[in-house]
């Protein structure tokens, strides 16, 4: 059973590089239980999305405006 | 300028620069070089300017330039300041405050549902916190992050452009992540929580 410190480890792992068979299987099923490690990897998904929209033209509001 | 505005306005341009602007300031920290970088970038642009058709794809390809450009000072800036080691800006036990002795987030650092990005998104406020959360960042962690988030390198490329191993640079990454994510819990959704609820 992984830790959660060592799921968010993996949660960038995910990101960056790929899992194995094994890491896939283990941080699907740390996931499952746990809502917090959940929450995290939703999170990081949600950090990544925001960077990319911050990176495309005309996407971006302008912080000037309201 | 006359032939340019018979593709786009110069408000389009005006607000197109404002654009580049904050993009190149976010991630050069240094409002110097990124209005240098973000000249360039428009004059490679005008140099072209009849190739484009509207104002969509003149956007999209001056974003390209600027993107080339900031690595390339990035890059330049790493030599003078090389990235292996910097790892230690956060080093592995800055977190360990978040996680109880068996390694389970404590109670109170427990990661919280953020929702949609999208609905975030729209919020003005929004995009000052993580400007915010992103100059706390240590400034190698920083230039990782930026290479890998905002201009969309693979970390192998990151890496090869910083002239370290892929291995520190995902686990600058991960620190990276980690600590934005705390930052954005706190000054962000935290906050908007304690107001709305
Ligand atoms: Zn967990």
């Amino acid at each position: 059973m992984l830790t959660c410190k060592e799921t968010t480890e993996l949660v960038s792992k995910e990101v960056d590089d790929s899992l194995t068979l094994k890491e896939r299987l283990d941080m699907g099923l740390h996931i499952m239980m746990c809502s917090a490690c959940r929450n995290y990897r939703s999170n990081i998904r949600f950090l990544r999305y925001v960077c990319k929209d911050a990176a495309t033209p005309g996407r971006h509001i302008d912080e000037t405006k309201g | 300028m006359s032939d340019v505005s018979a593709n786009a306005s110069h408000e389009d341009l005006a607000r197109l620069r404002g654009d580049l602007l904050r993009f190149a300031t976010l991630q050069l920290r240094d409002h110097a070089s990124a209005e240098d970088a973000v000249q360039e970038a428009m004059l490679a642009a005008m140099s072209k300017i009849n190739e484009f058709r509207g104002q969509a794809q003149l956007s999209t390809w001056v974003f390209a330039i600027l993107k080339n450009k900031i690595v390339d000072i990035l890059r330049s800036r790493s030599r003078f300041r090389p990235a292996e080691g910097d790892v230690d800006e956060l080093p592995a036990d800055s977190f360990d405050g978040l996680f109880d002795e068996r390694d389970r987030w404590s109670a109170d650092d427990r990661p919280a549902f953020w929702g949609d990005p999208e609905a975030t998104l729209v919020q003005q406020q929004f995009w000052i916190v993580l400007k915010l959360c992103l100059d706390r960042l240590p400034p190698a962690t920083a230039r990782v992050f930026m290479m890998r988030e905002f201009l969309d390198l693979e970390p192998d490329e990151v890496a090869a452009e910083l002239a370290i191993s892929k291995s520190n640079c995902g686990v600058i990454l991960h620190r990276a992540r980690m600590a934005l994510r705390v930052c954005l819990q706190t000054r962000w959704f935290d906050e908007r929580g304690s107001r709305k609820c």
